[in-house]
């Protein structure tokens, strides 16, 4: 590539902080000249990430930022490899979606290495904490059939799947088996065969025709993260769209639900649905109280265990807390408590949801 | 005379220490159930399908301190449930009925509340029509019945009517809260028949019922308290900042009402009603914090102030489990001292096992 023009797609990327608008444009310039791929990865932070981001301290990461009042900022990262390999540095943007204000997009076209070592770590380090949201195999799916239907895209397949399902076999010490599979089947096709195998999916990679021209290609990862390929169809930013809504909706289930939110000292329980027996079995709900004892940093007390399951977590990562309970093979009933955080909760649901099985969000019915 | 040891206190078994984790689990257990028992058949009794929901007007207190037309001396039963102005229910909780004796001594508790009872949210603070109902658990349903009708036989009375409700969770793919009438009946024909086929409580305000209720006029097991406190109230008196330095070792200055009014305001009572108990008790309190000061959790500071300590994680993943150690290492500690004091002074220590007690140490 022509170092004049690389040089020129990479200054308009990150020498400024952009404006959301003027983003798509840029990630295309950046996979025309720069690198073959960008990655955005959709964070909530419920303080701009302008602001706690300058904040951020540690022994281990350099970090120069400059923003552009409230809405966008620009950054560099140096970071310390463990294990004594030297440095890691890139740069990255960070830009707060318009309608949904607590949604932000991290975009970078540096290596895995600096997004897992670098920029992940940055984002941990914001306070108050950046949360990265966990898209489910369903939520996934209806954000790549909203993309499929775009005038824009034609010939979707899907060519990569990452796959998560439970194992049961004596004797192994482990419950979840991952999976994947290269392949080329139709969005339908592709999540049929998740279901039909009882399996949630971790990531998917599609490649489509653009414009009726050009071959073009995406991985969404149920970590809300979009990795962009090739050329990028006019349908990307409705995908960014429809991400940033999932996302905040997500947030939203999970926000104000402990006693300390409620004017009247009251807390709002949820349900985590599973939409099938995971939970009928004294074995089962083993691995149920397993699964949360396994949890970092938590400490899970199991006040009762046959024939129903409920048990008190407090999580000190935050001092938060709540109680689990099963009444149902088919969900369980979290009880938030005085302190309840999005953060915990949602380490709760992820865990659950990574290592028992995979469930939906919801409010808990009357009746 | 050979020396005898009935134990060595200072085998600090597996054994031990997973036989005191049961013992506890099991007393918790049977304090909750208690707890939701209760509150459940309060629900129970106000409840209406058509338009669903609790009726309008009806109340209910946990426990209620009544006096008696014509006795001196008050009364408290578990739970008195006005349903409506001239209808109400005075209920006894006894979860376990584990022999004749334990059944008679359960019916001439319900007997004191056979009575013209004051204390009614009425405006002569009476109750025209009054049912009695002793709750015990399924288990102990049947030697319940036993033993009421041994009471009769044996020439006693109920001047009101008398029902047994028995309370549990059904044991399948769906674990429905029951209670069910198996002894005699409650006046209201429509909650009677609900109970006499066993009345499921909606899915909803059982959640409610074990959210809100951890309490009630019994003393609870000393490391139910502690596993409450540590778990719903003390992690939140820090700043969710003092959990970010793995490192810092984080205290927290706090009076015995501070932790008591969150108690409160979560989980019990915080009524102005004179006839209501303070749920939980003060004195509660307190020796769950003094517990947490033997185990180096809290200090105690002057004017009922208390040093907390900000715990970061707990060894074995389970506070049940964690405190069971913490308290069997603590008076293995004292045996130990105890038997090397005797050698010291040669002396045998003849006899001796470790103290199951819940007491805090001093």
């Amino acid at each position: 590539m022509p170092p004049k023009q690389r040089e020129i797609a990479e200054a308009a990327m990150y020498a400024q902080p952009p404006t959301y608008s003027e983003l798509p444009n840029l990630l295309q310039g950046v996979l025309t000249f720069v690198a073959h791929r960008v990655s955005v990865q959709f964070v909530v932070s419920e303080e701009p990430l302008t602001k706690t981001l300058r904040g951020t301290k540690s022994d281990r990461i350099k970090l120069d930022t400059r923003s552009s009042g409230e809405t966008s900022i620009t950054g560099t990262i140096s970071a310390r490899l463990p294990g004594n390999r030297g440095r890691i540095s890139g740069r990255f943007v960070a830009v707060q979606h318009p309608k949904h204000s607590l949604v932000w997009l991290v975009a970078t076209h540096e290596s895995t290495e600096f997004v897992k070592r670098g920029l992940d770590e940055v984002l941990d380090l914001a306070r108050p904490r950046a949360l990265f949201p966990v898209l489910s195999t369903g939520a996934i799916e209806t954000l790549l059939e909203k993309f499929e239907k775009h005038s824009d895209v034609t010939d979707l397949r899907v060519k990569q799947v990452g796959v998560r399902t439970m194992l049961s076999s004596k004797g192994s010490g482990r419950s979840i088996e991952t999976g994947r599979r290269w392949t080329n089947l139709s969005l339908k096709e592709a999540f049929q065969a998740i279901r039909e195998e009882d399996q949630w999916a971790t990531d998917l990679t599609i490649q489509y025709t653009a414009g009726g021209m050009w071959t073009s290609s995406l991985k969404i990862s149920r970590r809300a993260r979009i990795t962009l390929r090739k050329n990028l169809s006019n349908s990307v930013p409705g995908l960014f769209d429809h991400m940033a809504s999932v996302v905040q909706k997500r947030f939203a289930l999970l926000n104000g639900r402990d006693r300390q939110a409620s004017v009247l000292n009251e807390a709002r329980p949820f349900q985590i649905q599973f939409g099938r027996s995971v939970l009928s079995t004294p074995a089962e709900v083993g691995r149920l109280r397993d699964v949360l004892h396994e949890i970092p940093n938590v400490s899970c007390t199991v006040l009762h265990g046959n024939p129903y399951f409920h048990a008190a977590v407090v999580d000190y990562t935050d001092g938060s807390s709540y109680e689990i309970l099963a009444l149902d093979a088919e969900y369980l009933t979290v009880l938030p408590q005085r302190r309840s955080t999005v953060l915990a909760l949602q380490r709760l649901c992820e865990s659950v949801f990574a290592r028992f099985h995979e469930g939906e969000i919801q409010e808990q019915p009357a009746g | 005379m050979r020396a005898r040891f009935r134990s060595n206190p200072l085998a600090k078994t597996d054994e031990a220490l997973d036989n005191k984790i049961k013992k506890e689990r099991g007393l918790i257990d049977d304090y909750l159930s208690s707890v939701q028992g209760v509150h459940a058949f309060a629900k129970s009794a106000l409840w209406l399908d058509n338009p669903r929901g609790p009726r309008a007007g009806g109340k209910y207190s946990v426990p209620r301190k009544m006096e008696r037309d014509g006795n001196p001396d008050p009364v408290t039963p578990d739970l008195v449930v006005q349903v409506k102005p001239d209808y109400g229910i005075v209920a006894e909780m006894k979860k376990h009925i584990r022999d004749a004796d334990a059944g008679e001594k359960a019916c001439d508790q319900v007997k004191k509340y056979d009575a013209d009872l004051i204390g009614w949210w009425t405006e002569n603070e009476r109750m025209p029509n009054t049912d009695l109902v002793l709750l015990t658990h399924y288990m102990s349903s049947t030697r319940a019945k036993d033993a009421v009708e041994a009471w009769l036989k044996a020439g006693n009375k109920f001047d009101r009517p008398f029902a047994i409700v028995e309370f549990n969770f059904s044991d399948g793919g769906q674990r429905w809260y029951v209670l069910k009438c198996t002894y005699g009946a409650v006046s209201d024909p429509v909650h009677h028949e609900k109970l006499r086929h066993g009345n499921r409580l909606p899915d909803d305000e059982v959640v409610k019922i074990i959210a809100d209720h951890k309490f009630y006029d019994t003393e609870p097991p000393l490391i139910h308290m502690m596993v409450v406190l540590q778990t719903h109230i003390i992690p939140s008196l820090f700043e969710v900042d003092a959990y970010e330095d793995k490192k810092r070792v984080s205290w927290r200055d706090v009076s015995v009402d501070e932790v008591l009014d969150r108690l409160k305001a979560d989980f019990g009572h915080n009524s102005p009603d004179h006839r209501e108990r303070e749920i939980p008790k003060r004195k509660w309190v307190t020796k769950a914090l003094d517990a947490f000061v033997g185990m180096r959790l809290a200090k105690r500071l002057p004017d009922d102030r208390y040093a907390l300590l900000m715990m970061k994680k707990a060894d074995r993943k389970d506070l049940v489990a964690h405190f069971c150690k913490k308290m069997l290492a603590k008076s293995s500690g004292r045996a130990a001292k105890a038997q090397s004091d005797a050698k010291a002074t040669g002396q045998q220590t003849l006899l001796f096992k470790p103290a199951e007690s819940e007491e805090p140490a001093e």
